[in-house]
């Protein structure tokens, strides 16, 4: 009996062992470089061209393709829009299956999903400082017929997010949607528009000003997200960067970067013109609630604002940004996925509804993005959303970061976690920044 | 003729059991099977091919490798960073065990103690306790979001002081611990109020003829009748307390510096943020091999008392 147990546990740890291992191993056309030649293979030699929605000489089926992306906001229900009318306008010919995903479940289930092609999606969007990350893992196809197909070039986007779809690489992975930048949201019934600072000493300057003991310049979170992207941004207009170009040495811990941390740990602590205590959502909460002059965030946030029917505020470029100033924007690509997108025709479709969401700008923009189409950014009707017109002058100017390196966002995030750990007051900028520094290029150590 | 006798009634004897035997074996298959079938396939089966792929340099696209060791080798070096991020994050987790649990079984002890009385309201107060295990993680970390901010919180404003509740120790803990108390008292609750339902009256009678008080009854009839209880619920707070997740990441989202990161926060972070699924395997099973340890000592420890508990009376 003992031994027969023992068999049965043999073979049932050798089977599962074997499911473990096929299933995990089974990936025989993966290769670990993105060399450019994995463009779709035609299985059925149709030329890859966009479906016209009147051709009445289709002759396929209708194709359904599954549509993957994490704008769960207003950005949401704008995608939903752009969805939905497609679907009408390609009735019988494409259909879409849009999947709203938060972002962090998006990024797991791609790569789970990404064996299975029938359940990966064929169509994904993705900000570009993520989709840097996935690119070593064999998941998208190239995309260098895009500009031929969609009949574009360089000079109709926004260059850095045309450029941002390469990655570094001489091929094409993604085709951009929009650019997001931070921009400076303002409360108007506590300041003046003529009184609305362009660079960051003349920032502090109206903060202090208007510093009171009731009302702040600029309430600075201790430890979340939006101070990296200022940070990083104030990097940029120095000259400075998140990591060497070549070496990929992390650049973020240097004096330079330290003084300017420094600045603004003195603005929250010494200059006093934020509360020193502003935890999760704290900076929005006293915005809205008229506690503070300035507030910074991006474009998704004006149908929040709006939605509130109360709050008189305008939005202005970030400080130092425009003209020779420079802001750090990360832009949404959209790419195809190599388990799904196998065949010319299924390619073209891709590119149908790329070309849609494309064309889709204005009901974009309505959504809370800036659209990397420089075409929609010239309409009257575009230039009519006003509090969007300060994230699209930015976006003339702004720079996505080193996308050519793979670990991009984990430095940006190592960078954010000192920016935050100085912010809260827990180390002094230097400590804080060389300690994460450090911890980055360990990281790296450890994850090669 | 005798053997041939004592043969058949052997035969008999043997057969009578066995049939009867075949019956129950079913009857119990009947009962058991469907849930040995979810067993096997969302617990057992997981639980081995985590063991296996904790063997494994595994990242889901590419083949995996035999890593031996590795995986191990990394969590028990301490020069490393994941080794450092790990342990960080498994003493933070055992904080919020250490805390969470007592505050999770003596509260609702209690609470249950009182409610079990017979009194007006009794069962809107037993529905009002319960009510927050219904909601989700969300919805009641954005509740206490809202009374824990520093500047414009209820919590602030209601004691006229402005303490940094999300952003500095040990008020960041603070906060969770409230929060996780708060959310997981009702569950508890209702467990001991179905425990006591089962405490023999005449034991209370009894205590009352000897002239013992409420805390009389208490500890001398009602905690040793509970044993039982008291052991399934604290097994099941510390192993969802080993669990902890949702809390410290909608509230803290593991600061200020790391120090409400917990243990499956960051097997996740390197499951599915830096995709090694062979690595995350592997610190899932130290984990779990502590979580037994301390469950069974903890069980064990129960058990010692309650049998005291039995012996003495």
């Amino acid at each position: 009996m003992k031994r027969k147990t023992e068999q049965f546990l043999r073979g049932a740890c050798a089977f599962l062992s074997a499911v473990a291992l096929s299933g995990c191993g089974a990936h025989p056309s993966n290769s670990n470089s993105q060399n450019g030649s994995d463009s779709a293979n035609s299985s059925s030699g149709d030329e890859i061209k966009l479906i016209d929605q009147n051709d009445s000489s289709w002759a396929h089926d209708e194709i359904t393709l599954r549509f993957w992306h994490g704008f769960t906001g207003a950005d949401g229900d704008g995608m939903a829009k752009i969805v939905s009318s497609f679907n009408k306008a390609f009735a019988g010919k494409v259909n879409i299956q849009a999947d709203k995903l938060p972002w962090d479940t998006l990024f797991s289930k791609l790569i789970t999903s990404s064996t299975n092609p029938s359940t990966a999606p064929h169509i994904v969007a993705m900000g570009a400082a993520r989709a840097v990350g996935m690119l070593p893992k064999n998941l998208f196809i190239s995309m260098n017929e895009a500009p031929k197909v969609l009949g574009v070039n360089e000079s109709d986007y926004v260059s850095s997010a045309w450029k941002a779809g390469y990655y570094g690489k001489t091929d094409r992975y993604s085709f951009p949607l929009d650019v997001h930048p931070t921009a400076m949201y303002y409360n108007k019934a506590l300041i003046s528009e003529n009184e609305i600072p362009t660079t960051w000493d003349d920032f502090v300057n109206v903060c202090k000003a208007k510093t009171t003991s009731t009302v702040y310049g600029w309430a600075i979170p201790n430890m979340y997200s939006i101070t990296k992207d200022i940070f990083y941004s104030m990097l940029l207009q120095n000259g400075g960067a998140l990591l060497d170009s070549s070496t990929h040495v992390p650049t973020f811990a240097s004096s330079q970067a330290i003084s300017l941390l420094q600045k603004i740990y003195d603005w929250k602590y010494t200059d006093k013109i934020s509360p020193s205590e502003v935890g999760a959502g704290g900076d929005s909460t006293l915005f809205k609630a008229g506690k503070s002059v300035f507030y910074f965030d991006g474009p998704w946030t004006i149908n929040s604002f709006d939605a509130l029917g109360t709050l008189d505020y305008g939005v202005a470029p970030m400080p130092g940004s425009t003209g020779e100033g420079t802001s750090y924007g990360d832009s949404h690509q959209v790419g195809f996925c190599k388990s799904t997108v196998t065949d010319n025709l299924t390619k073209s479709a891709c590119y149908t509804f790329l070309n849609y969401l494309s064309s889709q700008g204005q009901t974009w923009a309505e959504a809370g993005q800036v659209p990397a189409k420089l075409s929609v950014q010239e309409t009257t009707e575009y230039k009519s959303l006003s509090k969007l017109q300060a994230f699209t002058q930015e976006t003339k100017t702004s720079q996505s970061g080193n996308l050519d390196y793979q670990y991009f966002y984990e430095a940006y995030n190592f960078m954010g976690s000192g920016v935050a750990n100085a912010l809260n007051n827990d180390k002094q900028p230097s400590v804080a920044l060389s300690e994460q520094a450090t911890k980055f290029t360990q990281f790296v150590k450890e994850e090669e | 003729m005798v053997a041939a006798l004592l043969k058949k009634k052997h035969q008999n004897v043997c057969k009578k059991p066995l049939s009867k035997g075949l019956k129950s074996f079913f009857a119990v298959l009947a009962f058991v099977g469907p849930y040995l079938l979810f067993f096997i396939a969302f617990s057992f089966a997981p639980t081995i091919m985590s063991l296996v792929i904790s063997f494994l340099k595994w990242d889901y696209y590419t083949p995996a490798q035999w890593a031996g060791w590795d995986n191990y080798k990394i969590i028990f070096d301490s020069s490393t960073l994941t080794s450092q991020k790990y342990w960080s994050a498994v003493g933070n987790t055992m904080l919020f065990v250490a805390i969470e649990v007592p505050l999770l079984i003596v509260l609702p002890f209690f609470v249950a103690v009182l409610l079990n009385r017979k009194f007006a309201g009794q069962k809107f107060y037993r529905a009002l306790i319960y009510f927050p295990a219904i909601l989700s993680i969300s919805t009641v970390a954005i509740i206490w979001l809202f009374m824990f901010d520093t500047n414009l919180g209820l919590l602030n404003k209601i004691f006229g002081v402005s303490l940094p509740w999300l952003t500095k120790q040990p008020y960041a803990w603070i906060s969770i611990f409230l929060l996780s108390t708060w959310w997981g008292m009702g569950g508890n609750m209702t467990l001991f109020l179905a425990g006591l339902q089962g405490v023999p009256r005449d034991l209370y009678e009894a205590c009352e003829v000897d002239g013992g008080n409420f805390w009389h009854k208490v500890l001398h009839v009602t905690l040793p009748c509970m044993g039982p209880t008291f052991a399934y619920v604290t097994i099941m707070t510390i192993i969802s307390c080993f669990n902890v997740f949702g809390q410290p990441l909608m509230m803290t989202n593991g600061g200020p510096d790391s120090s409400t990161t917990v243990a499956i926060m960051y097997i996740y972070n390197v499951a599915f943020g830096s995709y090694k699924f062979g690595r995350a395997s592997a610190m899932a099973i130290v984990l779990a091999g502590l979580m037994m340890f301390i469950s069974i000592v903890a069980y064990i420890l129960i058990r010692k008392g309650t049998d005291n508990g039995d012996e003495q009376q």
